[in-house]
């Protein structure tokens, strides 16, 4: 059976509210200055999954079809962002060079932000993994899925990787105050 | 020097993507970001691509981009199946069970066809085969399973419609040939002196008769034993 026009218009939504978190995203992450322009991204989708909805054949399933629409979607934009950005090499490394020679100016911070990489780094392997993906903003949840732990194990691990640079820091003199 | 729990975590992210790349040829391609984001890479190449991921801005900024985008599929995906639940009627809400028995019996029948199969080959073989089996339609008189003299031994056997000539044979208990007659037209045979001389008493012999048909067919005895007394 085919949706009907008022169905067709809750997936219309369904989809709008999905375009709106993609665009959301590219500019929170500043993907727009790299060439990825969301409204491209959106419409691949967007037609690929209607298309299919609507086509003859039954969309057995919408799951599976819908993550592979959107993985190559996503994986093409970031490739051609990367091809562009090698195209402009020259203008990237001179940006480099400007930023290069802003840095290190607040000492204390980067001493700081220096002795928590090292302490990262140090950590057993499964602490830093877990750890390096939490920083990177990811979910407890998201982490465990990702590496096929469970929630509690993950959890487990950020907490304990956390304590361990929180005692390496210590140790090299920079205390944390726990109170808050 | 003492650091607040906010600014312990600020330069912890500030730790995440601290470098900035010269070039991109040594980043990890998009697709194993998405591998590692759906949980399709070893635990050693995820190690790996966290590292790089961690400390390279460019890719910590396509990695967050990722990241989020898969969320906002989650959600998508989700949103589309309760609403093509919803508007696809009866066919898409059919309990599993019967949305899958065609694809159960072909599954079934698949193991009763492969069940028979090995079953014929396998276990209903017969154990006759190697001299006789489907081919067994020659009868044996005597000796069966008998002691004989030397003087009285004749073999004799059942006749068979159409047959052109028989031959009979006669094996030791190895099951070596001792003696293969000529072509005969009669159902039995004196055996010769010769064979008669060289048998062996006490000792077990077989034999058997092979039917000869004008088409061309053969069918054969089973094999059966005698023993000579003196």
């Amino acid at each position: 059976m085919r949706p009907d026009r008022s169905t067709s218009e809750e997936l219309e939504a369904i989809l709008e509210r999905f375009s709106a978190s993609i665009r959301a995203s590219i500019l929170k992450f500043g993907l727009q200055e790299k060439g990825i322009d969301p409204e491209d991204v959106f419409q691949d989708i967007r037609l690929k999954i209607i298309k299919k909805i609507f086509s003859a054949n039954k969309i057995r399933s919408p799951a599976s079809y819908i993550n592979s629409v959107v993985h190559s979607t996503l994986i093409d934009c970031l490739r051609k962002s990367r091809a562009q950005e090698e195209i402009f090499q020259f203008e990237r490394l001179e940006r480099l060079q400007q930023a290069g020679s802003q840095k290190d100016v607040g000492g204390v911070d980067t001493l700081i932000r220096r002795a928590i990489g090292e302490a990262v780094d140090s950590l057993i392997p499964s602490r830093k993994k877990a750890l390096k993906m939490f920083l990177l903003n990811m979910t407890v949840e998201e982490i465990a899925r990702s590496l096929n732990w469970t929630p509690i194990k993950t959890r487990t691990l950020i907490y304990r990787g956390l304590d361990d640079i929180k005692k390496k820091l210590k140790k090299r003199g920079i205390g944390h105050d726990d109170r808050s | 020097m003492t650091i607040d729990p906010d600014r312990f975590e600020a330069l912890c992210r500030a730790q995440v993507g601290f470098q900035k790349p010269t070039s991109r040829r040594e980043c990890p391609s998009p697709k194993r970001m998405v591998r590692l984001l759906t949980s399709r890479c070893s635990a050693r190449e995820g190690s790996k691509l966290i590292d790089h991921i961690s400390l390279c801005s460019d890719c910590a900024g396509e990695f967050g981009f990722l990241t989020e985008a898969l969320r906002s599929e989650r959600i998508l995906v989700g949103d589309i199946e309760n609403w093509l639940g919803s508007s696809q009627g009866a066919e898409s809400r059919r309990p599993y069970s019967l949305r899958y028995s065609w694809g159960l019996a072909s599954l079934l029948a698949a193991f009763f066809i492969v069940g028979f199969l090995v079953l014929r080959l396998v276990v209903l073989r017969s154990p006759e085969r190697y001299r006789a089996a489907p081919e067994a339609r020659v009868a044996l008189l005597e000796p069966v399973e008998q002691k004989v003299s030397r003087q009285s031994l004749v073999f004799r056997w059942h006749p068979v419609q159409g047959v052109e000539h028989y031959v009979v044979e006669v094996f030791d208990e190895t099951l070596s040939p001792v003696w293969k007659s000529l072509p005969l037209l009669e159902t039995r045979i004196v055996p010769p002196d010769q064979l008669a001389r060289g048998l062996v008493p006490q000792k077990s012999y077989f034999w058997l008769v092979s039917a000869y048909f004008p088409g061309g067919d053969k069918w054969m005895s089973p094999l059966e034993e005698f023993t000579l007394k003196d």
